[in-house]
């Protein structure tokens, strides 16, 4: 099956004194993958850039450099996107496949070499005993992974809370874990530590969740923000997604926008501003839903 | 070991002593078992060739004469204000933390390096630059070697250099990377050995060039005698190097800058003296800006188009938006700029990549892979830990090997023989947790040179580092660079250069020309920039700014210094307390000094001693409005557009700075004659700099800023004398003593004479040093120059509105005053208008120099970064 979803990205910030000079890099345009295009996209932001280029990283992913440089108080960027997302065929061999023989280091795999990026520590996802200590029950030896994942995946929807009060974007996989709870971007970051500990590659995928979802199924949690959840490689190019906050494998609910070591690799939104304001606040709003009226459409790709 | 000449006949004693010293016969470390170091000066039975005319030019070296050298080095290098800010003195990530610099130290002797050992080593170095280049491009393009398996993945990838936003980003010209350093040492086997390469932003090329100054003041002569190779062809080669690496876009010749972390970073006077070597401006982050899709420096109010950054800010912290969002040392958008190929960032953002140690191990195959040739210059032997064998080897030799992280950044390098068991098993604990992390090195029984140390020569172990830039066919590798020695107080350890905080001594390394080269010259040219700097204006607010301030702090230390010579003069030997009507007057004078510099409670403190106030006028530092405090400031200043300034105002400065620095170490004359002393040659000194302001700067529009700084500290000083002595009418003798003073200490005594004869009063000396438009220290005189010098900068028409009225209102105070009812007392003796109008004309003054300062010095206001904070996740 596949979905078409119109996704609205609304940032907004107010500030309480004019900013002169504000330079961003947002990632919010889905990419398009084997099982998901993306058909169309408009980006604005309020008041208009003076420059913008878009940059593509060394993933691959797709994101926007601007700068702003009439005096502001609020900026505004919004993305509007039409995507199609097939749902996912899981590839039942290489789920089947004991973990231990996707470790990249030293694996026999062509693309191996790519996939150790993701096995090493990034920034905000450093491997600690405790990590390594709590994942440990999940890597039963000759597990497949796939069994591996969904175990990992099951354990942190039950062992954390859902508590946006707990961390912040900084926080770090030993914060997570000491405060029992967290939410999307500090589950995945904790399934990815978890995989990274036992020598496996895992990486953190920034996108967006369906409001509502199709087919009547309950409404998930994050879809009213940015989403996150993981990947851990399967082999070659394939990657099994698994979003740890609503205990799920990914599906045609989710739509991919960008991927990297951990969130610092591909936040939708990063600047910096000069200006003698102290103060600021920070809306942000996500509406991703079945695209059904031909008006919706954005007005270019 | 080479074999050796026999030593001179008229050899002295110092060289005797040293060849035949006892530690030659030290036992061997490892890698080299049972061989002693290898000796940088003798071989087997004698003297290596390359140092015969060396020590032939200096055979009549005694310990006294090397002794002087000694000093004479010292004090050279000082007055060229050489300093080095070690890392690791202030927390670099703290704001507003500062090094405090020490003193860079060379050694009276160079590393004499000879002419067929060169070409080897150059040959070396040369190949090991291209095979740098080559690795880094294809790390940040094709990558395969990652693909290949020719690098481990880990290895790479798992380094803070190997930066992912420069993936893709290329520069102009033949090659990617454009200046390297090596650092070599020798084996006890007599061969060079690459310890460490710095590719990130390599430093010392400068501190070179500032040696060989030196070297050619202690030995004149000796270097062209026996054909040393020169330096500056080195420079011009560089300039070339970045030249060529502009982007295709660029119009006409291409304009560079070097983009400094600031004064107070580890190699600021590297950097400084490197940007006056090449020609370009310094600059910092906060003086670019990345607007309409390039990069520009910000000038006068104006931008001014940037074509390559020479980067000596480290990569991580050159784009707060792409990377480091705490750093406020870069500048947002240079990585997207670099991108779009409008500007080169030289070395590449990704350079650092390169400094992994872990490399070593895998560069005979990256060799052969990506040049198809065989590595000339062997490595330090390396074993990096992500293999399995390797590993083995390391954990298992432990004790006599150094264990170095691949990343520098994440812990320091030890030497496993200096660690406890307890210490060995822990750091067994840390490789076996992250293997790819690690590498095991041979430690290196490095070569010994001979140093000065208290009454003769003794022996050090010495690294050398080497320097090599572009070119159109391969690289041009420097012929000499910068030896490295334990200072004289380190304990000669077997490893000396393994992060531990150490203090070093450096060498000037002399590289002998060949027959040829010798026979066409060496041409013994040292002095100077080996370029026309860039006509381009190079002046950013900050560098402004420090003009400004440079011409603020040098009148005021000026008009310091006079004011406490007239008044220690006017008290007298401050042994014997002035009595009667003297005291008052004294007294009143002495608190005049602490009103004007704003030291209160200064000399009115109840029950001061004048002898302690005065002596913490000139030495206290920390103190804000001393003497000292105004020299420290003014120098900060001057480091900031040092590459903007003749060397001769750090020869003057260092002299000032000696002066109180004696001062502050004596203990004390109670005369005060010391403190008279200080102020003399301060005021000596702060002559000479106004003398190389006047007679050297080019008349640009910095100059003009720099005197308007002055024209206005100078009224704001009168002023502020005037105030505090004249604003109270006193009996007969005590104003007669005060004025005389006030005019003494402002120059005015002899016009005074010659206008009002002797009659000493009030009305006189308001009318000349307010009004008094012919007497050059009048505030008059002093705003009319200040007229004259703001079209000097403030050049753009519709930024000049608010100059223009705060000037207006400054100098319409000027006029039409009647000094008489100025000086009109009331009945308790306060001249209460005329405190009311200095009061107003402070203002004004002020109002003119806030109003310079919010129009051309300001920079971008405050940089903050911006997070998504409540982006990912609902509700955050």
């Amino acid at each position: 099956m596949s979905q078409v979803y119109r996704i609205v990205h609304e940032t907004t910030y107010r500030y309480d004194a004019a900013v002169e000079d504000s330079y961003g890099l947002a990632y919010i345009r889905p990419r398009d993958l084997p099982g998901q295009r993306c058909l169309a996209h408009e980006f604005s932001i309020e008041p208009d850039p003076s420059d913008s280029y878009p940059v593509s990283d060394i993933q691959g992913n797709g994101s926007v450099y601007f700068h702003v440089t009439t005096p502001h108080d609020r900026l505004r960027i919004a993305g509007v996107s039409v995507v199609e997302v097939s749902d996912v065929v899981h590839d039942e061999v290489a789920l089947a496949q004991p973990w231990e023989g996707l470790r990249p280091a030293g694996a026999t795999d062509a693309r191996a070499w790519a996939a150790v990026e993701f096995t090493l520590a990034s920034p905000l996802i450093e491997i600690h005993q405790d990590v390594v200590d709590y994942a440990a029950p999940s890597f039963v030896a000759g597990r497949p992974v796939g069994e591996v994942v969904d175990d990992l995946s099951h354990r942190i929807h039950a062992d954390f809370s859902y508590d946006p009060q707990v961390t912040t974007v900084t926080s770090t996989v030993p914060d997570v874990l000491a405060r029992r709870g967290g939410v999307c971007q500090d589950f995945a970051h904790l399934l990815i530590a978890c995989l990274r500990s036992h020598g496996l590659a895992g990486r953190y995928v920034s996108g967006y969740l369906a409001t509502v979802p199709p087919a009547g199924g309950a409404r998930l949690v994050g879809a009213d923000a940015s989403h996150a959840w993981a990947a851990c490689w399967l082999g070659g190019e394939r990657w099994l997604a698994v979003d740890p906050t609503n205990d799920k494998r990914c599906d045609d609910a989710h739509a991919t926008v960008a991927w990297g070591r951990d969130y610092g690799d591909v936040p939708p939104v990063r600047g910096v501003i000069f200006t003698d304001a102290t103060g600021s606040s920070l809306e942000v709003s996500v509406d991703m839903r079945p695209f059904t009226e031909v008006a919706d459409l954005p007005t270019s790709g | 070991m080479d074999r050796g000449q026999p030593l001179p006949e008229a050899a002295t004693a110092v060289w005797r002593s040293y060849l035949t010293r006892g530690d030659q016969r030290s036992p061997g470390l490892e890698g080299h078992p049972g061989l002693p170091p290898f000796d940088e000066v003798a071989g087997a039975g004698g003297v290596r060739e390359a140092w015969l005319p060396i020590i032939a030019a200096l055979q009549r070296l005694t310990a006294p004469r090397l002794g002087a050298l000694v000093r004479r080095a010292d004090r050279l290098l000082a007055d060229d204000g050489v300093v080095y800010n070690p890392i690791g003195s202030a927390d670099q990530s703290e704001p507003g933390s500062v090094a405090t610099p020490v003193p860079w130290v060379l050694d009276i002797l160079p590393l004499v390096i000879g002419e067929r050992e060169w070409r080897r080593v150059e040959a070396g170095l040369e190949q090991r630059a291209r095979l740098l280049d080559a690795l880094v491009t294809d790390l940040y393009q094709e990558r395969r070697v990652l693909a290949e398996g020719v690098l481990p993945a880990s290895l790479v990838m798992g380094h803070s250099g190997y930066l992912r936003a420069a993936h893709g980003i290329t520069v102009g010209g033949p090659r990617q990377l454009i200046s390297t350093a090596v650092d070599l040492g020798r084996g006890a086997d007599g061969e060079w050995r690459v310890i460490a390469d710095r590719t990130q932003a390599p430093s010392g090329s400068a501190f070179a060039m500032e040696n060989r100054r030196v070297m050619s003041r202690l030995h004149p002569g000796v270097p062209e005698h026996i054909h040393v190779e020169r330096l500056l062809p080195f420079f011009a080669a560089f300039r070339a190097a970045v030249q060529a690496a502009a982007p295709d876009t660029a119009v006409g010749v291409p304009r560079g800058v070097v983009l400094s972390p600031g004064a107070h970073s580890e190699t600021a006077f590297d950097q400084a003296y490197l940007a006056s070597l090449l020609g370009y401006p310094l600059v910092e982050g906060a003086d670019l800006v990345m607007r309409d899709g390039r990069v520009w420096m910000r000038a006068l109010g104006k931008l001014e188009p940037v074509d390559v950054v020479l980067r000596r800010v480290d990569a991580a912290y050159a784009d707060p938006l792409f990377l480091r969002a705490d750093s406020q040392l870069g500048v947002p958008g240079l990585v997207d700029a670099a991108r779009r190929g409008t500007v080169s960032v030289v070395n590449g953002l990704g350079a650092g990549v390169l400094e992994n140690p872990g490399l070593m191990a895998f560069l005979p195959d990256v060799s052969r892979r990506l040049l198809g040739e065989e590595l000339l210059l062997e490595s330090v032997r390396t074993f990096w830990c992500g293999d399995d064998r390797a590993r083995s080897h390391v954990m298992a030799h432990l004790a006599t090997m150094v264990i170095r992280p691949i990343d520098r950044t994440r812990a320091h390098s030890v030497f496993g023989g200096d660690l406890s068991r307890g210490q060995r098993d822990e750091l067994r604990a840390r490789i076996g947790a992250e293997p790819w992390a690690w590498v095991g090195q041979d430690l290196l029984s490095l070569s010994r040179a001979p140093v000065f140390a208290d009454t003769g020569l003794t022996s050090r172990p010495v690294t050398w580092r080497t320097f090599a830039v572009a070119g159109q066919d391969g690289y041009t590798v420097m012929r000499g660079g910068v030896a490295r020695v334990p200072g004289p107080t380190q304990p000669s350890a077997p490893g000396p250069f393994l992060g531990r905080p150490l203090q070093t001594s450096s060498k000037d390394v002399w590289v002998l020309a060949g027959p040829e080269a010798a026979a066409e010259g060496t041409g013994w040219l040292v002095d100077g920039p080996s370029v026309a700097t860039d006509a381009y204006a190079a002046f950013s607010p900050r560098m402004l700014a420090d003009l400004f301030w440079i011409g603020r702090y040098s009148a005021r230390v000026e008009d310091l210094a006079r004011l406490v010579l007239q008044v220690r003069e006017a008290g007298g030997d401050l042994s014997i307390p002035p009595v009667g009507w003297r005291a008052q007057a004294v007294a009143a004078l002495r608190q005049a000094i602490t009103s004007v510099t704003t030291t209160d409670p200064g000399f009115r403190a109840s029950g001061v001693d004048p002898r302690d106030e005065f002596r913490s006028l000139m030495v206290d530092a920390s103190r804000p409005g001393t003497l000292a405090q105004g020299v420290v400031a003014l120098k900060d200043a001057l480091q900031g557009v040092r590459d903007q300034l003749s060397s001769d105002v750090w020869l003057v400065l260092s002299g000032v700075e000696r002066a109180v620095a004696d001062l502050a170490r004596s203990t004390g004359d109670p005369t005060g004659a010391d403190v008279v002393s200080v102020a003399e040659q301060s005021l000596a000194g702060l002559l000479g700099f106004s003398g190389i302001v006047m007679d050297t700067m080019v008349h640009d529009a910095g100059w003009h800023l720099l005197r308007a700084g002055r024209a206005v500290e100078r009224s704001l000083n009168v002023v502020a004398l005037l105030r505090s002595t004249v604003g109270i009418r006193r009996p007969g003798q005590i104003d007669a003593l005060v004025i005389e003073t006030v005019l003494a200490a402002t120059e005015s005594i002899i016009t005074y004479r010659r206008r009002y004869r002797r009659r000493i009063h009030a009305e006189g000396v308001l009318d000349l040093l307010l009004f008094g438009v012919d007497n050059p220290r009048s505030v008059a005189h002093q705003v009319q120059a200040l007229g004259e010098h703001l079209p000097g900068f403030a050049t753009e028409p519709d930024q000049r509105a608010g100059l223009d009225r705060a000037f207006a209102s400054a100098s319409e105070a000027m006029e039409a005053h009647d000094a008489v009812a100025l000086a009109h007392p009331g009945t308790d003796g306060t001249r209460v208008a005329l405190d009311t109008y200095l009061s107003e004309l402070d203002g004004r003054l002020r109002t003119v120099a806030d109003v310079i300062e919010e129009t051309y010095l300001r920079g971008p206001g405050l940089q903050r970064p911006l997070t998504d904070a409540a982006a990912v996740g609902a509700g955050r």
